[in-house]
């Protein structure tokens, strides 16, 4: 049966022995998880067996692009890829922008690619249309993440999408992600070190298939009135001209007019806003660099680099292929325990000084592992497993092996206690804001707004009481003084984070954008309706809201299976006392790790899961007819 | 806007490569989204992006009602 705008294949690659075959979706696999992220969830389920090792032949790579994309629905070209990683032993989600990665993908036949086994020596993956082959990539191999997307453009062409590592991938650095057509980020948790591990240096796309949707006349109708909306709205222009600029205002205006050289977008969307920046002064004059957001290029200026010199490292983290925010936690931790004589001169002759000289020569050993850079690349993980257990309470906030990157004391400054927050704790895959950007991080959002937001986020009615619960409801956001007895409402963070999961949930499966410049244009209903008219499966905001709770609660089973439980998603001390910053979204209080548990005990009670061991319950696994995880976990004595 | 398009004028320092007017034109003209069939052809160079027609272009003006970055321009 063919089924409107999906490909309609998976593509099965195994690099062990050097075989690719494909297999057909079936309705009732993406009935119940849709695409792209959710059905990456479901195949990685399956593949991925309990206690894989991350950097074994044995993981497994899915990378999937939803049912949307290809098509024009704006801001629809959102890839998904999940594994087993490296820096967690979590089976965890990255997405990335796909530039033009997912539509062509989806142009050359297929929706998902499942792939495992090592190859016995560096190749990459060409997919064009049915011609599948696995090439020798020993000129590629050694080599930074531009450098490599450029040689494969050269020789193959744009639109050709491109995920490729670089040599922290290579070297199986537990922080390297991969690249997205050498401007989106894949997967901070170790992503990279997975294709490093099996020989896999790039993966290129293109397609000359086409996509087409079930019902084009009711699919363009919806998408004529997105547009509309999206050409009326008040601030397209100003996106246009600032990008992320706006959002993050880290520099002045001026400065990133002068920064600024042009702006890149990924298929399909109307925003577009990836900057390629240009260094037009001092040393590094000339320099240009892709980045996933001009803000990201200057973030090391916040640690007291001029901006020219932050370009130039996160030109030189980029490249390499590593994630800056882990890279900036590793140095800061292994600093704090030189001060605290807790690493001696055999590793660090003095503290690890934040200029571009040293920080270059640092990104180098680490993505070489070289000397002290070899134990650096374990992530921060590793660095406690080799200072001992004592090392730990100088640990910089993390969750699951990973730094929180939003917060008092975070990179990305912010003192509210939202979403962004909380997720970062339970989100299976480890700190990571992206699962609850709900509204609360670029501004304090007056809670009158909240029941628009959370409509359009397909929050069914019953919930928003609970999300917005008067004070008389609320016993313990009164006695924690969260709400007042004069207050029409509160905010139950918790409650609100578990329909912010599953909000990116159908948006990733679909492949939409989760960036709030795009999502806001989007809303349940209407997301509804335009699968329906695409694939010709006729399908209610309720159902398709049910199916992006499926592959949360699915993801969370097969993070079960491997052994996380609550004491997995549990806060840091430090995290959320240090400075004493923290406080409730609406301000009234700081957050207290008393506080922050009864928001942990709300979010799994919301998502009707086991409160006391944090894990969905058999019940609900059933509900959602995720029989085979219930079994297993019965099985499993869990 | 009223009148026959006699031209598209292009701005290549405005695209930003998002392919929209492909997908738009190649849907119209062949029932599908596939930037390989379509009449606009944008092409990555060494400093952005160039736009070229093919010869089938019917000077639609579909790909200029899409280019929300005013890469396109109708001239009447």
């Amino acid at each position: 049966m063919e089924i409107g705008s999906y490909a309609g294949n998976i593509l099965h690659v195994d690099l062990t022995k050097n075989e690719v075959k494909k297999e057909p979706i079936t309705p009732e696999l993406v009935k119940a998880f849709i695409g792209g992220l959710g059905l990456s969830v479901k195949l990685a389920y399956e593949h991925i067996k309990p206690r894989t090792e991350p950097l074994s032949p044995e993981n497994t790579i899915i990378i999937g692009a939803g049912p949307l994309v290809g098509t024009i629905a704006p801001g629809s070209s959102r890839i998904y890829a999940v594994a087993k990683f490296p820096i967690n032993n979590a089976i965890a989600w990255a997405g990335a922008g796909g530039m033009t990665f997912g539509g062509m993908l989806k142009n050359a036949g297929y929706d998902n690619v499942v792939i495992k086994g090592r190859a016995s020596k560096p190749v990459y993956l060409k997919i064009f249309d049915d011609d599948v082959e696995i090439c020798d990539a020993g000129e590629l191999w050694g080599r930074g993440i531009e450098e490599t997307s450029e040689q494969l453009w050269a020789k193959f062409g744009w639109p050709a999408g491109i995920i490729t590592i670089g040599q922290a991938g290579e070297n199986l650095v537990k922080f390297a992600m991969s690249f997205v057509d050498n401007a989106s980020t894949l997967g901070r948790g170790g992503f990279g070190a997975v294709m490093g591990s099996k020989n896999l240096k790039a993966i290129i796309v293109k397609g000359t298939k086409g996509v087409r949707v079930s019902h084009p006349r009711k699919f363009m109708k919806l998408v004529d009135g997105l547009f509309q909306r999206i050409k009326r709205w008040e601030h397209l222009d100003e996106w246009h001209e600032f990008g992320f600029w706006l959002g993050l205002p880290v520099v002045p205006k001026e400065m990133y007019y002068e920064l600024n050289k042009r702006r890149l977008s990924c298929i399909g969307c109307p925003i577009g806003d990836k900057d390629v920046v240009e260094i037009k002064k001092g040393k590094y004059k000339g320099l240009t660099k892709v980045t996933t957001t001009a803000i990201n290029a200057v973030t090391p200026s916040l640690l007291g680099l001029s901006v020219e010199d932050s370009i130039k490292c996160t030109g030189t983290l980029d490249d390499y292929g590593m994630d800056m925010f882990e890279f900036f936690a590793v140095l800061n931790f292994v600093n704090e325990l030189y001060g605290h004589g807790m690493i001696t001169a055999e590793y660090m002759e003095s503290k690890i000084p934040f200029n571009l000289e040293s920080l270059e020569k640092w990104a180098g050993k680490i993505a070489n592992r070289e000397g002290f850079g070899d134990i650096l690349a374990e992530g921060l993980p590793g660095i406690i497993n080799k200072f001992g257990r004592e090392s730990q309470r100088f640990a910089p906030p993390m969750s699951k092996g990973l730094s929180v990157y939003s917060g008092p004391t975070g990179p990305l400054l912010w003192d509210r206690f939202g979403t962004m927050e909380l997720t970062q704790l339970v989100n299976p895959r480890g700190a990571h804001v992206a699962a609850g950007g709900s509204p609360t991080y670029y501004a304090i959002r007056p809670l009158e707004k909240f029941p628009t937001h959370l409509d359009r986020m397909g929050v069914p009615e019953s919930a928003v009481e609970r999300i917005l619960p008067q004070p008389r409801d609320w016993q313990w956001g009164l006695k924690f003084g969260l709400v007042s007895r004069e207050d029409k409402a509160g905010l139950n963070v918790g409650r609100l984070t578990r329909y912010s999961e599953d909000w990116l949930s159908v948006l990733g499966s679909l492949g939409v954008c989760a960036r709030a410049q795009i999502n806001r244009f989007y809303y349940a209903n209407l997301l509804a309706e335009l699968y329906s008219a695409a694939t010709g499966i006729q399908i209610g905001r309720e159902e398709l809201m049910k199916a992006g709770e499926r592959v949360w609660n699915l993801l969370k089973a097969a993070n079960v299976r491997e052994g996380f439980t609550r004491k997995d998603d549990s806060f840091s001390e430090r995290w959320l006392e240090e400075k004493s910053q923290f406080v409730e979204y609406t301000g009234k209080v700081k957050i207290s790790l008393e506080i922050a548990d009864k928001f942990l005990d709300d979010y799994y009670e919301e998502r009707g899961w086991d409160v006391e061991r944090g894990i969905p319950t058999r019940e609900k696994l059933l509900e959602l007819g995720l029989e085979d995880a219930a079994e297993e976990i019965a099985r499993a004595g869990i | 806007m009223a009148g026959k398009i006699i031209e598209i004028e292009t701005h290549p320092s405005k695209c930003v490569g998002c392919l929209l007017c492909q997908l738009i034109c190649s849907f119209n003209y062949e029932k599908m989204f596939n930037p390989s069939k379509s009449r606009i052809l944008i092409e990555r160079s060494d400093n952005g992006f160039k736009i070229n027609f093919a010869d089938e272009c019917t000077l639609c003006g579909l790909c200029v009602q899409f280019c929300v970055y005013n890469a396109l321009e109708a001239k009447r």
